[in-house]
């Protein structure tokens, strides 16, 4: 029989507007899609437009549409969250 | 705006900053006394380049940014291959290569970019001082060993 925590993982969304938790991690279900805690961390450190940001964990770029069983996460996860690169101007 | 208000906006900025930021992105804060801002980049423990904000007048105006050496001396050559977003050829107002990306003083003081206004992004989180650093440091990170 599977342990409970084999199903959840620990997150922390780190960014430069703080970091979500502010303490410790939060304990989400592996098959949610990590887009959930992502809108957590906008409301909580008050970020408005993320348009354009990306999310990397493990020096690899997610899928927050995905779980972070389908992002192959877990089971302690540190997301850093910003916006990409920014683009040429070409001038 | 008033220094004031700038500099308050400022310590804001660098205050979000956090240990778990620097450590996550191998980032060293070397300067963060206003009106300078400057964060080293590491690859495999070593700082390979500081980025310099000079944030006079933050945010009524964007960042003029310098990109430095490991010793913090502005570089005569940009890095190749930063997303586009190094310009080697000489800025009309300052005469050296500049970062031509938006949030970068030198892009919209640029006259190929003056209609894209700075007012018109600044209060947008890819362009808080954090914001304009992460994208300065994902192109860099692009930047091969």
């Amino acid at each position: 029989m599977n342990s409970p925590h084999e199903h959840t993982v620990e997150v922390r969304v780190v960014t430069t507007a703080g970091v979500f938790p502010h303490s410790g991690l939060e304990h989400e279900h592996a098959a949610q899609p990590v887009a959930v805690i992502l809108e957590k961390a906008k409301r909580a450190l008050h970020i408005i437009d993320t348009a354009n940001w990306i999310a990397v964990a493990g020096g690899h770029r997610i899928d927050p549409s995905l779980s972070y069983a389908a992002n192959h996460l877990g089971p302690r996860v540190e997301i850093d969250w910003g916006p990409d690169h920014g683009a040429g101007g070409d001038a | 705006m008033l220094e004031l208000a700038s500099r308050a906006l400022f310590a804001q900025g660098v205050g979000a900053l956090d240990d778990t930021l620097l450590k996550m992105r191998e980032w060293q804060v070397f300067a963060k006394d206003y009106p300078l801002l400057e964060v080293g980049f590491r690859r495999q423990g070593t700082i390979c380049i500081r980025v310099r904000l000079r944030c006079d007048d933050w945010n009524e105006l964007p960042p003029s940014i310098d990109i430095c050496d490991a010793q913090g001396t502005p570089v005569a050559s940009m890095p190749q291959n930063l997303s586009g977003i190094l310009n080697s050829s000489a800025h009309p107002q300052t005469g050296k290569p500049f970062i031509c990306m938006r949030g970068s003083r030198e892009y919209h003081t640029h006259p190929s970019h003056s209609a894209d206004a700075w007012d018109a992004i600044k209060s947008n989180d890819a362009f808080t001082l954090g914001g304009i650093l992460t994208q300065i440091w994902r192109a860099w990170l692009k930047v091969p060993a």
